[in-house]
């Protein structure tokens, strides 16, 4: 008891020594568990981000059985529940981690009548999934509840029976309205069950009819279907401990002997992969940062004890005059930075807690855990252990010192050994960066987390050099100082030479500011990164995907809604996996996108040349067209004579037969039925005789082109214009028209029949195509909006093209349209919009156009901010506040023991008559060097790391183009942060001076000197 | 071994430093105190007084030659057992009142600090302390931070604390060298006051004429050597183990260094006749 109170009066009586060391001791405590807290609660998060933005495959499974549908769903479903259960350890575990199962029995109702094979469902729950028009759900056999598309397309009625060819008449219970398909429930069978709503490929047109389960087994003939299970996990129940089970629940299913025939879909494996990716992205870089941290922490403590202990160096001496045995002897003069640390364990424990939580708060999934696991507890105590072992090798002189020693201050000197020290730190540093630069850690292709140890190694390795040469720069002063400038520099300079305990200051100062410069700059660098990448990707603010209806006119829309033209931009995109046409209005894209992320800087005058003047589309509206034509001369004779026309949103061009000519030098007058118009003239052609395929001379002129409407024939407005007919192919032919006639001559060779286009767009279009897919190429062949070949002349080359910043090429939406004739079905239409998004979805709403999903770069930049390296960029900002922390302790200690090694002797300067202006000077001076020359080299130290490493930071999970990457940080944030740190570095000095000079009084002289 | 004898030793030498730098502290020192006497080693500065008290203390190990303490070869023993002989046998009072205490600690908690190796329980510890603090004449101080104190309180409550453990001997370098003479005085009868009452043996280094005459014997150290010694008011010069004597200093007016002299052996001792130029002495 009278120990603890001696100990406590030791700890308030060395004040300031207790509050650096417990400081010290609390940041080495809370920065070994803020990583692994951290990675703990961030582990949770990044499964949970994964497993959320994933498709309902990425995080379930559908296994589907084909074959007889009645009686089937008990078998599958046990056989389904055995194999969970043995994947993932257990029922419990299956019923946590999984939502209820979703059971379904496919079969068809094929109504004669009508010739439709309607899909006939039953869907565990369905009812609950569906709303209704009118009616209600089916619940007694033979009740079905219809889709209002397909009421109205047969015009049936609520309480109407139909008769299928199966099972007698069903009874309409209900006409639905087609739900958003889009929810885990459907599993990604909207297509299947609503095709009138979410067109595929081979899709019967018609939406599913729902029912009991009932009216499925009194079907006769237990008709062919699909039975399916599916289950898509309850993401907020699923724990990273589930992951690898889940991992390899792919696997299992799809080779159970229980499921042998089951279809089983499911993207699990690949999402776990991607949860691992993120995870292990994360996690080397919590080591390393905790681990330099640590040994910051570890170095500083080591100092600060040192300092401690040997201001103690008398009171051991006394003990030890006691009596006190080396045991007790140890305890005793350690006793105070051991308690200091065993307070610092649990206090430390907390606050890196505390704060991995306001971290966590901020930066995570919202609703993310933040438990302080036993991995935190675990680095708080290697943290602890490690500063117990600081602690024991910085004390060990001073209590192995005799105490005759002790007295007559002629004991060994504390440098004696220090370059030994310093060997061992540099050779430790040089081996670690010769293993990185060995190891290929560092190539600039390659990205690994390791590369965070060379800041902290170069730090060391630089600041143990510039430590030993701050005392020699200072030598080499001394005969200036001497020869002129009076007092103050010259203790200053001399004070630094001779004080080895400056020059570990200035070391750990310099790796501390190091890790801050070259922590600051990668998050800095990672943040735009991540900026840039997220906004190129999405393409710009806000991308709103949509569906307009094939005869409504987008970019007419977009118009309409913007007449301003900066706040949006229709946008057709068709991605052909090698390259992405991306189909814009260009005035208005060039205000819209992100084009700066891209490193564009004048969009509106690349964006000016994708639309020269071409003639309109020729367009077809009646009910038939006549076209009128002089024969001068045709070889061989009877060749076929057609009209190739496109109709609205059809995928292939329709010929209308024109017949056959087998005349010259006539005038003829062929007409033609139309059928889906307004249609768009492709082109004219004529074909040999299939008995007579050969080449084909000619030499005609057309003179007119008219449809019948409303039962009169109109010609079509600037049909024969100049210009508005062309032959491409490469034929001896000749076009030209006046406006009144085309007058058209031509030779084709055999297998190519010669044909006269409409030019109603350049040919070939012009594009700004990313540099990447360009290469030097002046032509590029891609695939248009309709999927099909489509040439571009490349007028602009840029780095990144938004939305598709390697292989994008962006095209006029106008003429893009028109090389698709129309057919944008494989196309993505999308609305562009930077600015009041809200006005613009009003504005799309009001038209009628479905907006199926919204994407923001904000959001992408979220989500990415939330990938494994997102979040341990974060943490590199938290290492550099630890390290700024770090510094300004390393700092303080250099203050402090400047201020008790000077108060004697500058009390002594101050009886003998040096002015107290003097002395300030003296001391400003001596910590502005010391502190200035730490931070410095620090400053260079961090930022020469930013050039070795800063490339090999990882950034990403999937690393994007590398176009858009830049590796230099924010000039203006890294000038903010280190101007202003040594602003504060400056004051300090100034405010340490001035405190210290107050408390310099003749009262000193009374004492021994420190 | 001769138990009662407190202290001995046998051609002590010490020499400081390293090779080729060597001092010389002590050259030869023979010297033995009862149990129970008083003993103030006196001397100029750098004679090597403090050095011979630092022997006596176990805080140094001897060139060559012995240091026995209580009847134990300082040299054979080990760190442990060194510390043990500290707790039982030796108190130490140092020249600098503040070294001797934790200056932030209290008087009581000073003395409770010097009993903490000892086996006594944590009443007696107090008990003990309390008792000191009173014969000091601190006992109204037993609570206030050492540090506090006046430089005279601080060398008391510095002479309880080496008592506190009942050593059998009590080591005093310089004891009243920073004190003013009231002050002195007290720590001086403080320690004859052990020595009465405990029986306690003090060897005392000091430059101070009233601790050398409060003290039962001086001795002398001149050049690492025992010169000579003060019994009940008398001096005596003390024949080296080499047969050397250190002459008192007024006495080289008639014997000045370099003098030849004839040593004339008598019956009880021998007598040194200067010679002079013709070879006669007078």
């Amino acid at each position: 008891m009278t120990g603890a109170l001696t100990l406590l009066r030791a700890l308030l009586h060395r004040a300031g020594t207790t509050v650096v060391i417990l400081v010290v001791a609390l940041c080495a405590t809370a920065a070994a568990t803020v990583g692994p807290t951290y990675y703990v609660a961030a582990r949770h998060s990044i499964l949970q981000d994964t497993l959320t933005a994933t498709s309902v495959v990425g995080r379930g499974f559908q296994a589907v059985r084909q074959g007889p549908v009645q009686s089937s769903i008990g078998a599958l479903d046990s056989n389904v529940t055995h194999e969970l259960d043995q994947a993932l350890g257990g029922p419990a575990t299956v019923r946590r981690v999984f939502a209820p199962a979703v059971l379904a029995l496919e079969a068809t109702a094929f109504f004669p009548n009508l010739g439709e094979n309607v899909p006939l469902v039953w869907r565990t729950d369905v009812c609950a999934h569906l709303r209704f028009r009118s009616g209600r759900c089916g619940t007694a056999t033979g009740e079905v509840a219809v889709s209002a598309s397909l009421a109205a397309l047969n015009h049936w009625q609520t309480g109407q029976r139909v008769q299928a060819a199966r099972g007698g008449p069903l009874t309409i219970s209900g006409i639905y309205l087609p739900p958003d398909a889009s929810g885990d429930y459907w599993f990604s069978r909207g297509g299947v069950y609503f095709p009138a709503e979410i067109p595929i490929a081979q899709a019967a047109p018609y939406d599913a009819l729902f029912t009991p389960h009932a009216t499925i087994d009194v079907l006769s003939g237990n008709p062919q279907g699909s039975t399916v299970i599916a289950r898509a996990l309850d993401v907020p129940r699923v724990t990273p401990a589930d992951v690898d089970a889940l991992g390899r629940l792919d696997s299992r299913l799809n080779n159970a002997s229980l499921l042998n025939g089951v279809a089983v879909a499911t993207g699990l494996s690949s999402t776990v992969d991607t949860v691992h990716s993120s995870w292990s992205s994360l996690s080397v870089p919590v080591i390393v940062v905790t681990a330099e941290l640590l040994v910051l922490t570890w170095l500083l403590l080591f100092l600060v004890v040192t300092d401690a202990v040997e201001a103690r160096g008398t009171e051991i001496a006394l003990a030890k005059l006691r009596g006190y045995g080396a045991a007790r002897a140890f305890f005793f003069g350690l006793g105070e930075p051991l308690t200091l640390l065993a307070l610092a364990l649990p206090a430390g424990a907390v606050i890196g807690w505390a704060l991995t939580g306001v971290l966590s708060h901020v930066l995570l999934r919202a609703g993310t855990p933040v438990p302080l696991p036993g991995l935190g507890w675990a680095g708080a105590t290697a943290a602890a252990a490690g500063g117990v072992a600081a602690v024991v090798v910085a004390a060990r002189t001073t209590l192995t010192r005799p105490v005759v020693e002790q007295w007559r201050r002629t004991g060994r000197k504390a440098t004696d050994r220090g370059w030994v020290f310093d060997a061992v730190v540099l050779t430790g540093a040089a081996a670690g960066l010769a293993q990185l630069l060995i190891g290929g850690s560092l190539g600039s292709a390659k990205h690994s987390a390791l590369a965070l140890l060379v800041p902290g190694l170069l730090g060391l390795a630089i600041a143990v050099v510039g430590s030993r040469l701050l005392p020699v720069i200072c030598r080499a002063w001394f005969a200036r100082t001497r020869r002129r400038g009076g007092l103050g520099p010259f203790l200053a300079v001399r004070h630094i030479a001779r004080r080895p305990g400056g020059t570990r200051t200035t070391m750990i100062l310099a790796t501390a500011v190091a890790l801050a410069t070259f922590s600051l700059a990668a998050w800095s660098v990672a943040s735009n990164n991540r900026a840039r990448v997220a906004e190129v990707t999405v393409g710009a603010p806000t991308v709103f995907s949509v569906a307009p209806d094939i005869r409504t006119d987008l970019g007419a829309v977009v118009d309409h809604i913007d007449p301003g033209g900066h706040a949006a931009s229709a946008v057709e995109t068709f991605n052909s996996g090698q390259s992405v046409l991306v189909a814009v209005q260009p005035q208005r894209f060039a205000a819209v996108a992100h084009w700066k992320a891209g490193f564009v800087s004048a969009p509106a005058a690349l964006l000016g040349g994708l639309h020269p003047p071409a003639p309109d589309p020729v367009v077809l509206q009646g009910d038939k067209v006549r076209v009128h034509l002089d024969v001068n001369t045709l070889q061989p004779a009877a060749d076929r004579l057609s009209l190739d026309i496109v109709a609205t949103g059809a995928s292939s061009p329709t010929p209308i037969d024109l017949g056959v000519i087998t005349r010259q030098h006539v005038s003829i007058t062929r007409v033609g039925s139309l059928a889906g118009c307004p249609c768009t003239v492709r082109d004219l052609q004529f074909s040999p005789p299939a008995s007579r395929p050969g080449q084909i001379t000619g030499d005609v002129t057309l003179t007119g082109l008219e449809v019948l409407r409303a039962g009169s024939w109109q010609s079509v407005p600037h049909a024969l214009d100049a210009g508005q007919w062309s032959d491409t192919a490469d034929q001896q032919v000749a076009a030209d028209g006046n406006g009144q006639q085309v007058h058209w001559s031509f030779f084709a060779v055999i297998g190519i029949p010669p044909t006269l286009s409409i030019h109603d767009r350049p040919d070939p279009l012009p594009a700004v195509a990313a540099s990447a897919i360009a290469g030097n190429d002046s032509t590029l062949t891609l695939s248009g909006l309709d999927g099909a070949d489509l040439t571009v002349a490349v007028t602009g080359r840029v780095a990144n093209v938004p939305a598709a910043p390697a292989n994008g090429v962006v095209v006029d939406l106008t003429y893009a349209e028109r090389a698709a004739f129309g057919n944008l079905g494989p196309a993505t239409a999308q609305v562009w919009v930077r600015g009041d998004r809200e006005r613009i979805r009003r504005g799309l709403q009001a038209a009628h156009i479905p907006i199926l999903s919204t994407r923001t770069s904000a959001e992408a930049d979220a989500e990415l901010t939330r990938q494994g390296p997102g979040l341990a960029s974060v943490l590199f900002l938290a290492d550099a506040g630890a390290a700024a922390v770090l510094a300004a302790l390393a700092a303080v200690l250099s203050l402090s023991a400047a201020a008790r090694r000077r108060r004697y002797e500058y009390a002594a300067l101050a009886a003998t008559g040096a002015s107290r202006r003097t002395l300030f000077t003296a001391l400003v001076l001596e910590q502005l060097v010391v502190v200035g020359f730490g931070a410095l080299t620090g400053v260079g130290a961090g930022l020469l790391a930013v050039v070795i490493a800063g490339r090999s930071v990882p950034e990403f999970v999937v690393a994007p183009v590398a176009a858009l990457l830049r590796y230099g940080p924010s000039p203006l944030l890294m000038v903010l942060a280190l101007g202003g740190g040594f602003v504060l570095l400056l004051t300090s000095a100034g405010l340490a001076a001035a405190a210290l000079l107050r408390s310099v009084t003749a009262e000193q002289l009374r004492e021994a000197p420190a | 071994m001769n138990v009662d004898v407190a202290v001995r030793c046998d051609n002590l030498v010490h020499v400081y430093g390293t090779p080729g730098a060597e001092v010389a502290a002590l050259r030869g020192v023979d010297l033995v105190v009862k149990e129970g006497e008083t003993v103030a080693l006196l001397g100029p500065s750098g004679a090597g007084k403090t050095t011979l008290l630092w022997h006596l203390a176990g805080l140094l190990k001897p060139t060559a030659g012995a240091v026995e303490v209580a009847g134990k070869r300082l040299a054979t023993l080990s760190a442990a057992e060194l510390a043990v002989l500290r707790v039982r046998e030796i108190g130490v009072v140092l020249q600098n009142p503040g070294r001797n205490l934790l200056p932030y600690d209290t008087a009581i908690g000073n003395l409770l600090f010097a009993q903490r190796p000892t086996r006594r329980s944590g009443a007696a510890k107090r008990r003990r302390a309390h008792a000191l603090l009173d014969s000091v004449g601190l006992g109204g101080a037993a609570t206030r931070r050492a540090g506090r104190l006046s430089g005279g309180e601080q060398q008391r409550l510095a002479v309880a604390v080496a008592l506190a453990n009942s050593p059998g001997l009590l080591l005093a370098d310089e004891p009243t060298s920073q004190l003013d003479p009231v002050s002195a005085a007290a720590v001086i009868d403080l320690i004859r006051a052990a020595n009465e009452e405990s029986g306690t043996t003090v060897v005392a280094v000091s430059h101070d004429a009233a601790v050398g005459a409060a003290l039962g014997r001086t001795v002398t150290i001149r050049d690492g050597r025992v010169g000579s010694e003060g019994r009940s008011g008398e001096d005596y010069v003390v024949v080296g183990r080499d047969g050397t004597v250190q002459l008192p200093p007024e006495m080289l007016d008639t014997l000045p260094p370099g003098t030849l002299a004839r040593a004339v052996r008598h019956d009880h001792g021998v007598d040194l006749r200067r010679i002079y130029d013709a070879g006669e002495s007078q």
